[in-house]
């Protein structure tokens, strides 16, 4: 199944679109025990909370996410409000793909083919410049890292997919990536590392006073991040800016449009469950209708995701284990703006602010840089900062566009434009 | 990894393992003995701030022994899932990190029996764990009998953990049919 998910990003549609057809089918296939595991979960979480005392499994897990309803209320309106943006940006990648209207295995598809690529120790490069430029204390914890072997890079069989930070010691961290020669890895090395980061602040203190929440846990990821991605951007070529623009909003799209129809999904989902079990026909019924609230008709209708509840393993562990994915982004990026209005009073403030995350809640925590996230402002801040990508990804689509309509092989148009792909 | 313990089976890597291990079962004994668990409220007395202190003092070094021993065993699971030693571990592990949850339950539900600011002007070790405080507070008001949440956790490994195992089993080992049309 993962090989068959994998092809989402393949450059060639119709490949996409059997990949995504066998994937549905086989989901189809297999949705019967898959239902019965999703009730028997949510069955014994809706005991549980409510025999514990817990108005509601929601409840229960916003406690253990040191956040309380306002502020996910407030994060959750401010969200819904932007998704005209995303839709935005969805359209904007329709037509750099050539398509009438996105389905849902062009969500990943690539938007250009002439990225430059990129060396391990390029990217490395890349993240340290980037870091040296916020504090010497980043830059010397990640060239640490690169020294000291704390990464394992390299992409191979029986290894695991994706990337993860795990803390091992004291201050030091081990790191998985899986290398790809694109500037995703950059972001996705700097992600990483900013977790090492957090864990290497946390060490002056003991494990049960460093015991952060998932809402808090990618706090320093996003913003290191940020801060590699925007270094990169100003120093790129035009393909590379689209490639590195889009693979910022596809991740954006799925933390905070996905995160918002699996929040819906999960909600209907406990509603219904504490009344009796619900087959099948309502889980895609509820999950469409999910994805048509966030995702809207930007998305082809016929072409939405009705097994995305047997597909993600996260319906599968605590209650609503979507919502601290949209928090954690958009605190980091509502961060990352602050430390762009006043950077000095920022890098005096971040690592207190770190080290605080285990012992403070969100809203006290956020209060230290005068950010109320029980207010809709800050999160529709952070969302700027989304849409401002958005409307930079729509001048680099024009842009792209604009040159491939422009005269080809053989001219000094052409010419210049694979110079330029080449050279990045 | 060389630099953490030369390998998994490792003398340097089992003799950890058992070190963690029994200082784990030291702790359960521990709590048995001082009557750590749920309890109707309990008053700060001395005895009271002294058993906060061991208990707290030796499940930090514990859980900071028991990190190293996960991320070394993940590590080497993650990045060669064929490897057996490494399967072995982790499921050693588990039966290890099964016991330490016990530690913490138990933790909570005394915590929430204590005067939490009572305790904190008499112990700097509790005022620094200030925020630990509240969360089991909060936890305490919210478990059920010692004999309920005794049970709801033993039946989780027949009940939702089978579920999770149900869902990872077919989810990960399902074929796909891929008509390459295209």
């Amino acid at each position: 199944m993962s090989r068959i998910r994998a092809m989402s990003q393949h450059p060639d549609r119709a490949l996409r679109r059997d990949a995504y057809r066998a994937e549905i089918e086989a989901w189809e296939h297999h949705a019967a025990p898959i239902a019965a595991a999703l009730n028997g979960i949510k069955g014994e979480e809706t005991i549980l909370a409510r025999r514990r005392g817990w108005m509601s499994a929601l409840d229960q897990s916003l406690f253990e996410n040191h956040i309380d309803r306002a502020s996910l209320d407030a994060m959750m309106d401010a969200a819904t409000s932007y998704f005209p943006h995303f839709h935005r940006y969805l359209a904007a990648k329709a037509r750099s793909l050539g398509v009438e209207r996105l389905a849902w295995y062009d969500l990943s598809a690539p938007v250009a083919d002439g990225d430059r690529s990129w060396t391990y120790s390029e990217a490395s490069e890349v993240v340290l410049e980037g870091f040296a430029q916020y504090s010497s204390r980043l830059h010397d914890l990640a060239f640490r890292a690169f020294r000291e072997r704390w990464i394992d890079a390299s992409s191979r069989p029986n290894k695991q997919d994706g990337a993860f930070c795990v803390g091992l010691r004291r201050d030091e961290s081990r790191i998985l990536i899986n290398f790809r020669p694109t500037a995703t890895t950059i972001t996705a090395l700097a992600h990483e590392l900013g977790h090492a980061y957090h864990s290497a602040v946390l060490s002056e203190l003991r494990p049960l006073q460093r015991q952060y929440p998932k809402t808090l846990a990618e706090t320093a990821s996003i913003f290191c991040e940020t801060l590699v991605r925007q270094h990169v951007l100003d120093h790129t070529s035009n393909t590379d800016e689209l490639v590195m623009l889009d693979s910022t909003l596809q991740s954006h799209v799925q933390q905070v449009v996905d995160i918002a129809s699996r929040f819906l999904f999960e909600q209907e989902l406990f509603e219904r469950r504490s009344r009796q079990d619900v087959p099948v026909s309502q889980l895609v019924e509820m999950m469409t209708d999910a994805q048509a609230k966030t995702y809207g008709e930007v998305l082809d209708p016929a072409a939405r995701h009705p097994y995305m509840w047997a597909a993600k393993p996260h319906y599968y562990g605590p209650a609503f284990y979507n919502y601290p994915y949209m928090f954690g982004l958009l605190f980091g990026l509502g961060l990352y703006s602050r430390y762009e209005q006043d950077p000095g009073s920022f890098r005096r403030d971040y690592d207190s602010l770190l080290l605080a995350t285990g012992s403070e809640e969100a809203a006290e925590l956020a209060s230290r840089f005068g950010i109320d996230i029980r207010s809709s402002e800050f999160w529709t801040g952070s969302l700027d900062t989304i849409r401002r990508e958005v409307d930079r990804f729509e001048a680099a689509v024009d842009r792209s566009l604009a040159r491939s309509a422009a005269p080809v092989a053989g001219t000094a148009g052409g010419r210049r434009r694979k110079k330029e792909q080449a050279q990045g | 990894m060389a630099a953490v313990f030369p390998g998994l089976g490792s003398g340097p890597f089992e003799s950890e393992f058992a070190t963690v291990s029994n200082r784990i079962e030291a702790l359960i004994r521990f709590l048995d003995e001082r009557g750590i668990g749920a309890r109707e409220r309990v008053r700060t007395t001395a005895a009271v701030v002294a058993d906060f202190e061991h208990l707290v003092t030796e499940h930090n070094e514990i859980l900071d022994r028991a990190r190293t021993l996960a991320a070394y065993i993940h590590c080497h699971l993650t990045t060669d899932s064929r490897d057996d030693a490494a399967q072995a571990a982790w499921s050693r592990f588990q039966r290890l990190s099964s016991r330490l949850s016990i530690v913490g339950t138990r933790q909570s539900a005394w915590l929430g029996s204590l005067n939490t600011e009572s305790l904190i002007s008499r112990s700097e070790q509790a005022a620094s764990h200030r925020m630990m405080l509240r969360t089991a507070r909060v936890n305490a008001a919210h478990m059920m009998s010692s004999g309920e949440e005794e049970l709801a956790s033993e039946l989780s490994l027949t009940g939702s953990g089978s579920w999770v195992k149900l869902y990872r089993s077919v989810a990960s080992q399902m074929r796909v049919r891929y008509h390459l049309d295209s």
